[in-house]
């Protein structure tokens, strides 16, 4: 099972491959893009400055470094475009594949179809964003020209293994660390990108990440900034009030901001136990989450997610590995995890 | 102008009148609402004696519905033989087509950006930006594809920012259902009419108690310049407001939502 590792600054590259990534994936957000179609029609959905490379220049170092110690890079294009758009997620892609990159990450079977048409060759991996929940979208993906489907984070491990049942000679990936969100990727149209318009200067601080590196050096928390950001920026994560017949449904009442969409649950969801019952459906590749982390964070990640995919050469019992995952989370983020955290509980 | 009813359950029919020459039956945001064989009789048989279109309408879906939907499928093309199929996820394209029913492409995979706060900003945003925050369609390459699998018909959401259909459908002869007066927002696997619980991980042993058919939760924010509904695991928005010139825009069929389509 290998490790696929985000990064968003060409620096990192060599400490995330000594740390255990096997491939890595990263985006690239231009000066020209933002300057065209703003944070609200950006090429991801992750409009922060401290998500995606800032150059293919930057791009070219990252696969440079990770080539020669042998590691493949994939390039994300995880949005739905539109119009005239989609001129500039072809040239971002053709780019990208002059760069070096080992594949394509792609959302939209319109692009899929641009990049194979315009001759391209590099593999495309389909990805979260194209909602992928059974086998029979597998094998339409598949049909595309895509080699790896990337499952949504929604499914739960039974559905996993009835889709690997069911399909033969693609790739399937899974999520394994951070950030599962509450809606389904593909079909949540709340925007992502409001806060440069609308609050500037925090926008500004998080985009130059100076403030977090400051703090971070000081060993402070530095999570309320990201909260800061998605109370405001995320539709999923504002304090709503609540009215009406079902009200008494929802718990917590006068804000939906804990049960709807638990920050704190966002950032530390886990899947590591889950390695045990994906080894044996044959997945071959699990994804680490959170492109805009600070790269000790994701050094953390790599190294636990590594640690993990050890332990299950130890042959131990499925309780048994559980247990032992479960204190070596302990041991890396400093408090207990639990159900609440879960990527893929029972 | 075509005019459609969009119903999820059978007592649904008794909104229909006879302005309505389709039935849209199902659902698109739940695998536990997926009908029941009976249910669906029910209307497959009311559209046969009043001579009305049929579509049947699915959602996202695990392959665990796949086979559930694959048998009401099967009736459907005995029944109603030519019918159409809203596929909401690519995988049901396939299927659809192997029943010998109409594939229709659903509003879940229009990729409409749908999120209120666009409202405030749109009149401030570049051309190009505002553009995209009004498309709807996919691109020449991705509607040649789907013209090669028989599909000629795209539904979208009435967005308050205003619609631009996508030029390469038009120019590839596409025909546009238009959704009225609910947008679906956004959509999840966790329903917090279930106790907050994932509810494909906590099924009770006597199924879902289906709260979301009976009950509407309201959320305000100073934000969003529109109230937005939750019922089960979906957020859905309402614009009353229809676009002028319908038939000029290339949308030739309004799939009218009598309520909010849980």
């Amino acid at each position: 099972m290998k490790i696929v590792a985000p990064i968003s600054r060409a620096y990192e590259a060599e400490c995330l491959i000594r740390a255990g990534a096997d491939e890595l994936y990263c985006g690239v957000y231009t000066e020209k893009w933002r300057k065209t179609y703003t944070d609200l029609a950006a090429p991801s959905r992750h409009p922060g400055r401290s998500a995606s490379l800032g150059s293919f220049k930057e791009l070219s170092r990252v696969v440079n470094t990770a080539h020669s110690r042998g590691i493949g890079v994939s390039f994300t294009m995880n949005e739905s475009y539109s119009g005239r758009q989609y001129e500039f997620a072809l040239d971002d892609a053709s780019r990208a594949i002059d760069a070096g990159v080992d594949a394509l990450i792609v959302s939209d079977i319109n692009l899929m179809l641009m990049v194979r048409e315009k001759g391209h060759k590099t593999r495309i991996c389909s990805g979260t964003g194209a909602n992928t929940f059974n086998s029979r979208t597998v094998d339409f993906y598949k049909e595309l020209g895509v080699s790896r489907v990337i499952l949504d984070r929604q499914l739960a491990i039974e559905e996993i293994g009835t889709i690997a049942s069911k399909t033969s000679g693609v790739e399937l990936e899974v999520f394994i660390l951070n950030q599962k969100c509450h809606n389904i990727d593909g079909l949540c149209t709340f925007a992502h990108g409001f806060t440069g318009m609308k609050y500037p200067l925090l926008s500004f601080l998080w985009n130059t990440g100076l403030l977090k590196r400051v703090l971070n050096m000081c060993a402070a928390d530095v999570s309320w900034m990201g909260k800061a950001i998605f109370k405001r920026e995320l539709g999923c994560c504002l304090d709503y009030k609540i009215s009406g017949n079902g009200d008494s449904l929802v718990p917590g009442k006068r804000t939906i901001s804990s049960p709807l969409f638990d920050i704190d649950r966002f950032l530390k969801t886990c899947g590591a136990c889950a390695l045990y019952d994906l080894e044996r459906l044959n997945i071959g590749f699990v994804k680490i989450v959170g492109r805009e982390d600070f790269t000790s964070k994701k050094v953390r990640d790599i190294k636990f997610i590594r640690g993990a995919i050890e332990r299950l050469k130890d042959g131990l019992a499925e309780s048994a590995f559980k247990d032992a995952i479960k204190a070596m989370y302990k041991d890396t983020n400093h408090f207990d995890c639990g159900s609440r955290f879960c990527y893929y509980s029972n | 102008m075509e005019e459609a009813i969009f119903i999820t359950n059978p007592s649904g029919l008794k909104g229909w009148s006879d302005r309505y020459s389709r039935i849209y039956f199902g659902n698109e945001f739940c695998e536990e609402l997926i009908p029941s064989r009976e249910e669906l009789i029910d209307v497959l048989d009311f559209s046969l004696c009043n001579g009305l279109g049929f579509s049947f309408v699915t959602g996202l879906v695990t392959d665990a519905a796949i086979d559930r939907i694959c048998a009401l499928l099967a009736c459907i093309t005995k029944r109603l033989p030519g019918s159409e199929v809203i596929v909401n996820d690519w995988g049901m394209l396939r299927v659809a087509r192997s029943y010998n029913l109409k594939p229709i492409i659903g509003r879940l995979l229009s990729k409409q950006r749908r999120d209120p706060r666009i409202l405030d900003l749109i009149g401030r945003l570049p051309q190009k930006t505002a553009e995209c925050l009004r498309s709807a369609g996919g691109g020449l390459y991705s509607m040649r594809f789907l013209r090669k699998n028989s599909v000629d018909r795209l539904e979208i959401d009435n967005l308050p920012q205003g619609i631009i259909l996508d030029e390469a459908a038009i120019s590839e002869g596409f025909h546009f259902s238009l959704y009225y007066p609910f947008n679906y927002l956004t959509t999840s696997r966790e329903c917090l009419f279930n106790d907050g619980r994932d509810y494909y991980k906590h099924r009770d042993p006597g199924g879902c108690a289906r709260k979301c058919r009976d009950n509407t939760v309201t959320l305000r924010h100073p934000s969003m310049p529109l109230p937005i509904y939750m019922k089960g695991n979906t957020l859905f928005i309402e614009n009353p407001i229809m676009p002028g010139d319908l038939l000029s825009k290339g949308i030739d069929r309004i799939v009218y939502q009598p309520g909010i389509p849980m």
